[in-house]
């Protein structure tokens, strides 16, 4: 009944529904390009704004924010002073020991270093310029030396002393942290905030010549170019042929805690997660890659057909439908009792009722009539007790009519 | 492009050399970047040597159309046209209810041969099955890295509707011999027409004795014995019979895990297969708002095989049946009066209205006969009364056979004839009828 038919295709080289790798950089051009000049953007606007690897840290010379001091590093060089920047002791050890004469410019606004650190850094150099420091660093560095707050005065503050430096400078705009050294030593006493509370603190202690700055603006890129800032700056720091930056930060921590993950674990722990890494990315593009597209088809609707039945019977539990119910039940049994009694099919209710009296002469004829017409059911119970009966009544009948 | 598992174990693999070398010369890194990059440079030469899927030519063998449940196979031939060799994976994108056991397969072909890739497939679903193209991704000698490409290929395989009924036909064909003249046939009455005038033997009804043509008989051999002359009569021929499948939105209903519109599709071909013997004329029109299948003026062998042709890509529609054109459809057919076979649903006397509606006028000058699948669950939930839930259900179910009821009651006022039955039933029912209605004479 069904012809054998084959279909042969025509032998030759299929169409390619693949884009050429070519063809996809065409079709992908114009993103490409747009990826392209946003890298570029990217990275000219990085340059441009020059924060590209600079600390964010406060008294860094690496950071040309306004807070940072690169500005004062800058002049500092091209005025032959070598700056060195040291991020931990170590650092700072080895450049001062490799500079006959230096100074060194400290400030620890992060207080990594703990109290015996302090003691060690105050030792390093023969010359040193503290910046805003604290208690621990005044009682490390120059004991005498004592911190009397912030003042409010900050304009135009006059030098007032016979330091060359500040003498030169003649006034600085202040702001900061100002300090106060015991009458009667030979602390010189610069830039007077209030009364007894002065800017800049020159003292001589057994280790060093310090010197305390308290002005934050003399520093900062911001407030160097104000008054004599530049110039009490430059006169400071650059005295000596170097000049060592240390400004601690987290290594120095590191350095003195107990001993981390990192130098527990061998080398190759840190290579093998990467290649791990690696290892997901080429599992990904070997399971991602799709053997050609997905393939589509429409299916048909799947409609079981006694939803609606089911339904309905839902409707009517949830209604507390029960005589209608019953009633649904009645009405087949009758019409099932008709054709077992062959009984025409216009038959009434009660014509049925007198037949099935008659073939089941041991039944009431009130009996059958509650079942099948008259009772009501008053609860779900009574309702699967009448349709139980129904089902009786209906299997007598037909043992009675065809034993 | 892709990468195969390969490539992974190799990325993998460089944990070896890593650590090794990391504890022994302190270059962990040093080394894993050397490894990854041995491991591209190896899957560029790979996807260097591999050959270029894109030069393939691709050929399909494919029978042409498949009965459902049935297994057919579908072979495709890839000649190689590069001049490497084609290490290759192939994968031939048939759709899902084809029902490819294997989609994907291995293949080497040498430069400039041709190798076959048979896939086997057993569609669950009646319909054109297609496939739109075949993939080939071809991998270097290390089997590393692939390049890939889609070729269209176009296949198609019709899946026909199984007719299971057929089954039922040889003793359907027994009874219709019955009728027909094969086993002869004396009682003159309806549905019977004349055959021919033979010789009486013992047995035959004297009632069918001729006598005019005995008399002529004897005037003719004058002297010679008398003989007695029967009347033969054989069943009517060259009635017309059509069949409308009802493809609405009440055929996608599935009934024993069947849609109604396969019960329907199967009882027309038993239908047919039997009406076409008997040397009836049969005629078929799948209609739902319009005609989605058509098939006339075919006969015998021919008949079923366009049948199962046309009615293979019909599937229901989400659509009310619009009755009202069907008697213009049955008059676009035939304007002799036929027997009209409604293949459709009776359901509620709602969604019958239209139904209802058209059969005075089919009826008037045609014999229609409404064949229905009933559902034999509805049947057995009226008897299962154990529970709360199931006696709320069996009243439903005893409301829904009233409503069926209620519908057959109105179609047999209206001139028609009504056959009910069970997806398995209903075929072998619908046969029966029609050889009742054959020997009744009231095609």
């Amino acid at each position: 009944m069904i012809a054998d038919t084959t279909e042969r295709g025509t032998p030759a080289r299929a169409e390619v529904t693949t884009p050429t790798l070519r063809a996809a950089v065409k079709r992908w051009r114009f993103w490409l390009i747009l990826a392209a000049v946003a890298i570029v953007g990217l990275l000219v606007v990085a340059v441009a704004s020059g924060t590209g690897g600079g600390s964010r840290a406060p008294y860094s010379i690496t950071n040309a924010a306004p807070e940072g001091s690169k500005a004062l590093a800058e002049v500092l060089r091209q005025q032959g002073v070598d700056v060195v920047q040291a991020d931990t002791m170590q650092e700072a050890r080895a450049a001062l020991d490799a500079a006959p004469t230096a100074t060194l410019a400290f400030a620890d606004p992060g207080g990594y270093l703990n109290d015996a650190r302090l003691d060690e850094a105050a030792e390093l150099a023969d010359r040193v310029v503290l910046f805003l420091p604290g208690f621990d660093e005044l009682r490390a560095f120059a004991p005498e030396i004592a911190s009397a707050g912030a003042p409010r005065d900050t304009d135009g503050v006059e030098a007032e002393c016979s330091l060359p430096a500040a003498e030169r400078a003649g006034s600085i705009i202040g702001g900061g942290r100002a300090y106060r050294a015991p009458a009667g030593g030979d602390a010189e006493l610069c830039f007077r905030a209030s009364d007894d509370a002065y800017y800049l603190v020159h003292d001589d202690t057994p280790n060093a010549s310090v010197t305390v700055l308290g002005a934050a603006d003399v520093l900062s890129n911001e407030g160097i170019t104000g008054a004599g800032n530049a110039a009490l700056a430059l006169g400071l720091l650059g005295e000596d042929a170097t000049l060592v930056w240390y400004v601690p930060t987290a290594s120095d921590v590191e350095a003195d805690g107990p001993a981390d993950i990192t130098s527990l674990t061998p080398d190759w722990v840190t290579p093998v997660l990467v290649l791990v890494v690696f290892t997901f990315i080429a599992a990904a593009v070997w399971r991602g890659r799709r053997l050609g597209a997905l393939v589509v088809e429409n299916l048909p609707v799947t409609v079981r057909s006694r939803e609606t039945m089911e339904g309905r019977a839902r409707l009517y539990a949830r209604a507390g439908a029960r005589t209608h119910a019953l009633d649904s039940l009645r009405i087949g049994t009758i019409t099932r009792l008709s054709k077992i009694l062959g009984l025409p099919r216009n038959a009434t209710v009660d014509e049925v009722i007198a037949s099935v009296a008659a073939v089941l002469p041991g039944r009431p004829l009130g009996d059958i009539q509650s079942i099948l017409v008259a009772a009501t059911p008053s609860n779900e119970a009574d309702l699967v007790a009448y349709s139980d009966r129904l089902l009786e009544l209906e299997g007598a009948v037909t043992r009675a009519v065809r034993p | 492009m892709a990468v195969s598992g390969r490539f992974v174990l190799l990325v993998a693999l460089g944990v070896i050399p890593v650590v090794l070398l990391g504890e022994a010369y302190r270059q962990a890194e040093l080394t894993l970047a050397l490894w990854l990059l041995l491991a591209v440079a190896l899957g560029i030469v790979d996807l260097a040597l591999a050959a270029s899927p894109r030069r393939l030519v691709v050929e399909r063998v494919l029978p042409n159309r498949v009965r459902l449940g049935e297994t057919v196979s579908s072979e495709l031939f890839i000649t190689n046209e590069n001049r490497r060799v084609l290490r290759g994976l192939v994968r031939d994108a048939w759709q899902p209810s084809a029902g490819a056991v294997v989609t994907r397969q291995h293949v080497v072909v040498p430069s400039s041969e041709r190798r076959m890739i048979r896939t086997t497939l057993t569609p669950f679903r009646r319909g054109d099955r297609r496939t739109a193209g075949v993939t080939v991704r071809s991998f270097g000698p290390l089997g590393l890295w692939a390049r890939q490409a889609t070729l269209t290929s176009p296949g198609r395989v019709r899946v026909l509707p199984p007719f299971n009924s057929r089954k039922h036909l040889p003793s359907r064909l027994a009874r219709l011999r019955e009728l027909d003249g094969a086993t002869s046939v004396q009682i003159r009455g309806q549905g019977t027409e004349f055959d021919s005038l033979r010789e009486y033997v013992r047995g035959d009804d004297v009632r069918s004795i001729d006598w005019r043509a005995t008399a002529r008989q004897g005037d003719a051999r004058a002297g010679h014995e008398q003989k007695l002359m029967v009347r033969t009569w054989r069943p009517e021929r060259d009635r017309r019979i059509v069949i409308v499948i009802d493809t609405g939105r009440t055929q996608a209903a599935r009934i024993d895990d069947e849609p109604r519109i396969d019960t329907s599709i199967e009882a027309s071909l038993l239908l047919a297969a039997l009406a076409t013997r008997a040397g009836d004329r049969v005629d078929l029109i799948a209609w739902d708002r319009r005609i989605r299948g058509r098939v006339t003026g075919a006969s015998g062998g021919e008949l079923l095989n366009r049948m199962v042709d046309t009615m293979a890509t019909v599937d229901p529609e989400l659509l009310e049946t619009d009755w009202s054109s069907v008697a213009a459809q049955v008059r676009a057919v035939t304007n002799q009066q036929a027997l009209v076979v409604l293949l459709t649903t009776i359901d509620t006397p709602a969604s019958s209205s239209g139904l209802l509606s058209v059969l005075p006028q089919l009826a008037q000058r045609h014999t229609v006969l409404v064949a229905a699948v009933s559902d034999p669950e509805i049947l057995s939930a009226v008897s299962q009364r154990g529970d709360r839930d199931e006696t709320y259900r069996a009243a439903s179910a005893e409301r829904s056979l009233l409503d069926m009821a209620r519908v057959t009651a109105a179609i047999t006022r209206l001139g028609g004839d009504v056959v009910t039955g069970s997806p398995s039933a209903l075929p072998p029912m619908l046969a029966d009828r029609y050889l009742a209605l054959k020997a009744a004479g009231r095609l």
